[in-house]
């Protein structure tokens, strides 16, 4: 569709592929997170337990941490924009035919198995190595957008399906689903979205061809700019990128998973949950634009230690303050940190490790978010059967999430991101 | 009893928070869930109408 060169001096098309990927972002995230709605449908209709039903869920937490470093790999060797379409087409029909499901067995192969395995094809992994390329100046404001798409897309999908449910039923709701993903979602992919600004003629930012001075994310090199993957893996900082995205995973998967039995354990009701959680995921949508844009302007090491920081204040907040005000706090000060951590890691991925293979390099990262998240689960819940309390384990949050902001305040960033590299200068400087 | 561990594990909305959730839209609201269907649809297609005008408007020309 899109072949001559594309320019317009008020608007830089790279905001048009922010919006398609927010977009995908939204579809395939809100629909994720839509399973839980469908949970007790489910155990009435097929006489089985929630624990049978969660395994499905389980397996593909686990299968689309292990997919997001291969897919991303994928990406980096054959485009980000192939895998991502080719795992949204997978991904909605899997999604539609979930909709011809009559056990818990089909629900783990369609779900737990072929959904969660592509959606690693369409997640910051695949989606960053595009918005990375299209943006070096206005990176992490591009990929917080994006990134809000799946929040903003969890407050509309989920209330979505939940309606949906009561008037049409579980098999036409997985249906419209799927079959909106595939016609709406799979087009805008195609014709908006491009791996690259050089396949349109333009540069990153959209920056003017003609300054000298111009450079694009290739001739910008950075001390870790290897050209294998392995390589990268033996420095420090991907380490450290790793390392605190796994406390990420901890702290983010045990509150999706024990955030309503940790409420009832202190007596506050479903209905405050709900509100709080309302509240927690608008403060979300909010706090990672927020975040990113300040990412441009400031070290994006500092923002991603205090955004770890805040996040164990509001898992400290759990511990000390009664119920009440600690589920008010925690959806305020952990609101605005919840989904901060990932353009900022993304952003700070390539950075750092330049484009070649920032696919597999958050891939791992990403891969080990998934791991901590589901080893958190495991042991947050034998916690409270031990204790019969959940502040043991969020004062494991807290330690870990303290951890997480040292190690990532730590990070070589003026000395190894190509934002610094010019003559210790910013790269948009450069520019 | 690792299975029991398993319990609610995933990365997906709690169906106990949803349904709470879902109560105190009806107490608040008063609108049918027919009603909030077609609201969410109008919302979720205007995304990509409006990525569209947005290309039409600003980049038409070389179209």
């Amino acid at each position: 569709m899109i072949k001559k060169q594309v320019s317009n001096k008020n608007f830089f098309y790279g905001w048009l592929i922010v919006l398609s990927l927010f977009f995908t972002s939204f579809l395939t995230i809100g629909s994720r997170q839509g399973f839980g709605v469908f949970v007790k449908t489910w155990e009435d209709e097929w006489q089985v337990t929630t624990a049978a039903i969660s395994f499905a869920a389980s397996v593909g937490w686990l299968v689309n941490g292990f997919s997001q470093p291969l897919l991303g790999r994928l990406a980096d060797l054959y485009g980000a924009r192939f895998v991502i379409i080719a795992s949204l087409i997978i991904m909605s029909i899997a999604t539609a035919l979930i909709s011809q499901v009559n056990s818990v067995f089909g629900l783990l192969i369609l779900y737990g198995f072929i959904t969660a395995f592509f959606s690693g094809g369409v997640s910051p992994a695949t989606v960053g190595v595009i918005v990375s390329k299209w943006f070096i100046k206005k990176r992490g404001t591009a990929m917080a957008i994006v990134m809000s798409g799946g929040s903003i897309g969890s407050l509309v999908i989920v209330p979505f399906l939940s309606f949906s449910l009561l008037e049409f039923g579980w098999k036409s709701s997985w249906m419209i689903l799927g079959v909106f993903s595939l016609v709406i979602g799979v087009p805008l992919m195609l014709l908006f979205v491009k791996n690259k600004p050089e396949e349109l003629n333009m540069l990153p930012d959209g920056a003017v061809k003609s300054n000298k001075n111009t450079l694009n994310e290739e001739q910008l090199v950075g001390p870790y700019f290897f050209s294998s993957w392995i390589s990268s893996m033996k420095t420090k900082p991907m380490w450290d990128l790793s390392l605190s995205y796994f406390v990420c995973g901890i702290t983010t998967g045990s509150i999706s998973v024990h955030f309503i039995r940790w409420a009832l354990s202190e007596d506050i009701t479903t209905g405050t949950a709900a509100l709080a959680f309302g509240l927690l995921s608008i403060i979300n949508a909010i706090g990672v634009i927020f975040i990113g844009l300040l990412s441009d302007k400031f070290q994006r090491k500092n923002l991603l230690g205090i955004v770890y920081l805040v996040r164990g204040l509001a898992f400290a907040s759990i511990v000390i303050l009664p119920g009440n005000y600690a589920i008010w706090s925690f959806a305020i000060i952990g609101g605005a940190s919840w989904l901060a951590t990932v353009p900022l890691t993304a952003s700070l991925t390539s950075d750092i490790y330049g484009l070649k293979n920032m696919g597999t390099l958050f891939g791992i990262s990403s891969m080990s978010h998934q791991i901590g998240g589901a080893g958190a689960v495991i042991l947050f819940g034998w916690s409270f059967t031990k204790w019969g309390t959940y502040d043991y384990a969020f004062l494991v949050g807290v330690i870990t999430l303290i951890f997480a902001g040292i190690i990532s305040l730590s990070l070589p960033e003026k000395s190894k991101s190509i934002r610094y590299i010019n003559n210790k200068r910013p790269v948009e400087d450069a520019l | 009893m690792l299975y029991n561990y398993l319990l609610h594990h995933s990365e997906s909305i709690d169906s106990e928070l949803i349904e709470a959730i879902i109560h105190k839209f009806f107490d608040i609201t008063g609108l049918s869930s027919l009603t909030m269907i077609i609201i969410l649809i109008i919302l979720t297609i205007s995304i990509p109408l409006s990525i569209i005008i947005i290309y039409f408007t600003n980049f038409k020309k070389n179209y």
